[in-house]
């Protein structure tokens, strides 16, 4: 699967540990809010589908629980736009950066 | 290979032409759904078009790679649809309108909670997942992982997932040829088996891809089409639509509140969340799909583009399983006698089509359904042939080094077998309720493969003996509260009551499934488990930078 020098000399490269900081803060974070959401809705469906019954307003037959599906859904398309954009933006270049820093400890080494 | 084509072609012709199967066509009355002629004409230029494509696929299908892949030369956007198409299955249109029509919103929880587990997938699994593989979702939990005992485990896992979903399409499709062409139950089957293996044996995954494209598409449009055309009914606006709908069904408002499908039973709703938001995560047919694009950085794209589409997939099932109530539940022309919806509740969709745009949006969104199994199967039998050819053949038996050539054709004869098998378990499920296989399918994928891959890919303590150990406790588990729910111990074995109480069991086996595993891999002091922990340093910097990943000239 590769060398182990070579696997911890790209594991000490500065850009390597700004990569997994960076990504897993933004991923895990991201991750939890979905996860929330979810159970969001999951508690408007169950413990509290008294609230989840309620209309959301007296000219509207929409209930609280129907309309919050409605926004995990666009939250949840948004979340996906946001996270492909941002890590168009900011991992790949990072993830460049590290190919090319890899590059020179094989060639210094050489 | 041109003249198996053309043999294959002019098999399917045969079967298509066969005096069996224009005597099958019946002449029923319109209540019970006679043949539709645009359905039919629509299908025959699904079926056309689609073997052209396969044709041209099968030109350009060589390799393994080629095979396994399409040798990670599809597009982003290409990939997305085709993803999405792999998830907008009948099941999903016709399915989930029509338990939206009888139980209301609860029915809604298997759209929001399938588009959250896409998001979530996105982020968590895959461009680590297209990183660390090459053909299968096995390939990436044994990067590191040793021996050949934990890839049997994984391959039989992804066969037995693939099966089951396999034949509750096949029983489906069945049925539902059955009802909108008028073809016998037997002969539907074999037409819908020989052209799935049409497609993967000669097409391998860029036809497959193509098919399922064009599907989904084609499915978009017509679930737009519908969608449309019932909020023009009233005067587009949402709230008027939920107001008519209310006003004739049973349940009055309540259709709009939760309670009509799980009861407000706080784990029955967390079983069915967890089951759809995570058992993607576990499907091997729908994990290969991250392999057919050339980079990570494409695979991401692939699934927040798929997101983006079954998003506004699951707003139109939303509108067309609330405004049928409106247009279907008061209509005496859609029951039967005895009072029960002509066809059963998975016809919802398409009686809403005959209503809003007659025979001809009828037709097409029949034939649409039909294209929708077709193009399911066909990506589930190129998984399984993967899983046949690639994990047990040549990395188990041939120890990773097959002759390729030999690899493919075990791939292209495993395709065959699949045929073979799902004809006979659709003959032999024809009776059965699909209800009671598909969930297995989704129970085992949220609840083995999705806990395998997470740790896998994030933890580095997972040795291969505490994930056979664990994997092989929670199948069993699953198996069995599966067996003790409702669906088999009161619908199949006739008991009066369940001893399990909820829908599906991932409620109880997800956690079993993390929690075994990570027992047993804690447990586990072997000599193999040291040399895996300490590959997951490797695994780990090529999971997040692709480096040492397959490129797609690799593939």
């Amino acid at each position: 699967m590769g060398n182990p020098m070579c696997d911890s000399d790209i594991e000490n490269l500065a850009s390597f540990k700004k990569l997994v900081r960076i990504r897993s803060r933004f991923v895990w974070t991201l991750t939890a809010i979905l996860i929330s959401v979810l159970a969001g809705n999951i508690y408007l469906m169950s413990l509290g589908s008294e609230l989840g019954s309620q209309k959301i307003d007296d000219d509207s037959p929409m209930t609280i629980v129907l309309v919050y599906s409605l926004v995990s859904i666009f939250f949840s398309g948004a979340c996906c736009i946001f996270y492909a954009w941002w890590a168009n933006k900011y991992l790949d270049s990072m993830v460049v950066e590290i190919r090319y820093d890899v590059e020179n400890v094989k060639v210094n080494s050489k | 290979m041109k003249y198996l084509a053309v043999a294959a072609v002019a098999a399917f012709l045969g079967v298509a032409i066969s005096p069996s199967v224009l005597a099958s066509i019946r002449n029923i009355d319109v209540d019970e759904q006679s043949p539709n002629i645009v359905a039919i004409l629509i299908f025959l230029l699904f079926v056309g078009s689609t073997l052209a494509i396969t044709y041209w696929a099968a030109k350009r299908t060589k390799s393994r790679e080629a095979f396994y892949t399409a040798s990670g030369g599809i597009t982003p956007w290409q990939n997305a649809f085709a993803i999405a198409g792999d998830f907008m299955s009948a099941a999903t249109l016709l399915g989930i309108t029509g338990l939206l029509f009888f139980v209301g919103y609860d029915a809604y929880i298997l759209s929001f909670a399938i588009i959250i587990g896409w998001a979530i997938m996105l982020m968590v699994i895959a461009e680590r997942f297209r990183n660390l593989g090459k053909f299968t979702f096995v390939d990436v939990i044994t990067c590191r992982l040793q021996g050949s005992s934990i890839r049997i485990f994984l391959s039989v896992c992804s066969l037995l997932v693939i099966m089951f979903y396999l034949i509750g399409q096949m029983v489906g499709a069945g049925k539902l040829i059955e009802l909108l062409f008028g073809l016998e139950y037997n002969v539907a089957i074999v037409l819908v088996s020989v052209l799935m293996v049409v497609y993967v044996t000669f097409g391998g995954m860029l036809a497959t891809t193509w098919v399922q494209m064009i599907k989904a598409i084609l499915l978009m449009f017509g679930g737009a089409a519908i969608a449309f055309a019932l909020l023009s009914r009233f005067g587009f606006s949402f709230d008027t639509m939920l107001e008519a709908s209310m006003r004739v069904h049973a349940n009055g408002a309540n259709i709009l509140k939760p309670g009509g499908w799980l009861k407000q039973d706080l784990l029955n709703v967390i079983s069915v969340g967890l089951t759809m938001s995570l058992g993607i995560m576990g499907l091997p047919h729908i994990l290969m799909r991250f392999f057919t694009v050339k980079d990570a950085i494409a695979a991401r794209k692939s699934v927040a583009y798929a997101t983006l589409i079954m998003s506004v997939f699951y707003i139109f099932i939303l509108i067309i399983g609330f405004g049928s109530i409106a247009v279907l539940w008061q209509n005496p022309e859609f029951y039967d006698g005895a009072g029960d919806l002509i066809g059963g509740s998975n016809m919802v969709a398409l009686h809403v089509a005959r209503i809003l745009g007659g025979d001809w949006l009828f037709g097409f969104m029949a034939a649409v359904a039909f294209a929708t199994i077709l193009a399911v199967v066909a990506g589930l039998t190129l998984s399984g042939s993967a899983t046949i050819a690639h994990d047990l053949y040549s990395v188990v038996m041939k120890k990773g080094n097959p002759d390729p050539k030999t690899e493919l054709k075990i791939s292209r004869i495993s395709v065959f077998i699949i045929g073979a098998l799902s004809i006979l378990l659709g003959l032999a499920f024809e009776t059965q309720n699909i209800a009671v296989i598909v969930p297995f399918a989704l129970a085992l994928a949220a609840s083995v493969n999705f806990p395998m891959l997470l740790l896998s890919m994030y933890w580095k303590g997972l040795t291969s003996r505490g994930a056979l150990i664990g994997g092989c406790i929670t199948s069993f588990f699953t198996l069995v509260l599966i067996v003790l729910s409702e669906s088999i111990w009161v619908v199949v074995l006739g008991n009066e009551f369940a001893i399990y109480p909820y829908v599906y069991p991932t409620v109880f086996s997800l956690p079993l499934g993390f929690l075994s595993m990570w027992v047993f891999s804690l447990l586990d002091k072997s000599t193999t488990a040291d040399i895996e922990k300490t590959l997951y340093r490797s695994q780990f910097i090529r999971s997040e930078t692709g480096i040492g990943a397959m490129d797609a000239t690799d593939h």
